[in-house]
């Protein structure tokens, strides 16, 4: 059975590799401040759901990934919609493998397969009045989690 | 009493596909959707006196053979065929794929059949159930592609009027 450690480790792995944002990443887990940064990213996997499915069958369930997206960026206005592309490039339709845990060279336990992203503005400028504006873009995506099938369908 | 009288699901259940080797292959399907479904149809001859039933009488029409269905998510089409080394997949054992070395359950000469067995595991671990259908063999197969997942949908039918259930 995959577990849950498994999956996130792979896909920050992923992410930490891919994503050309990476250093402004704010990790689940981590305490950072964003008093003061222009912009940062927080990566969230909110949602995991398995379906129907025999007790035999191939371990297989959904996961939902939340990428928010934040600039206090004046002078680029669209510099959390850059975070969100750059998000949506790295994750949309990748497929990233599942190593085993401390067996770097094994092959694969499993895959998660990504879908298409889902980007909202949820920027409120207008409501933030004197004080610094936030903008903040989310992208959500769905991706499927499979185990390697030992043989056959 | 080794009863139980909790319902199953399709969780419950385990197919597995199996040729006419000795000892056979068999490949479990690991990735099917839960759906297998067979029919047990009984044929009467209604002989009815002058066109009335309740004067006439029935008898024993010709058996009919088992119908039964199930689809599965498509992964590899070709395994074994392709590469020997490589385990056998749904697809080239359901079709016979030349390379797969898959035997008929049925004499040379016959349709090629395969061999169905479908446990059913008693959630409560009193009372499992094994459902085998001999000579099988297929009618149609049908992959599409999906959101989720591809598909291959098997149709076939059991050459036996029921097929043989043992508990386990």
């Amino acid at each position: 059975m995959l577990t849950a450690e498994q999956i996130t480790i792979a896909i920050q792995s992923f992410w930490q590799e891919q994503y050309p944002f990476a250093e402004a990443t704010v990790w689940p887990g981590t305490v950072a401040s964003t008093a003061t940064a222009a912009r940062w990213v927080e990566l969230w996997i909110d949602a995991w759901t398995g379906s129907a499915r025999r007790r035999t069958a191939v371990d297989r369930f959904e996961i939902a990934l939340v990428a928010h997206c934040f600039s206090r960026d004046r002078s680029n206005p669209l510099a959390a919609h850059e975070l969100a592309s750059a998000a949506r490039a790295t994750l949309e339709h990748r497929t990233i493998a599942i190593g085993p845990p401390d067996e770097p060279d094994s092959p694969p336990i499993g895959h998660v397969m990504f879908r298409e992203a889902e980007l909202h503005d949820v920027g409120r400028r207008q409501l933030l009045g004197h004080r610094e504006p936030l903008q903040q873009v989310i992208v959500a995506l769905s991706a499927v989690v499979e185990a390697t099938a030992a043989a056959g369908t | 009493m080794a009863v139980s009288t909790l319902t199953r699901n399709l969780r419950d259940g385990e197919l597995v596909i199996r040729d006419g080797s000795n000892p056979p292959q068999s490949l479990t399907v690991v990735l099917d959707e839960g759906d297998l479904t067979w029919t047990e149809r009984q044929r009467t001859i209604e002989v009815k006196d002058r066109g009335s039933i309740a004067a006439g009488h029935t008898r024993k029409g010709d058996d009919e053979s088992v119908a039964l269905s199930f689809s599965a998510k498509w992964t590899q089409l070709l395994g074994k065929a392709a590469d020997p080394a490589d385990p056998l997949q749904l697809y080239e054992m359901l079709m016979f794929v030349s390379g797969c070395d898959v035997v008929s359950t049925s004499s040379p000469g016959e349709q090629e059949t395969l061999t169905l067995e479908f446990t059913i595991v008693d959630p409560a671990g009193v009372a499992g159930e094994r459902v085998v259908f001999e000579k099988v063999y297929r009618e149609s197969l049908t992959m599409s592609e999906g959101d989720d997942a591809n598909q291959i949908a098997f149709t076939g039918r059991a050459f036996q009027t029921a097929p043989s259930i043992s508990r386990i």
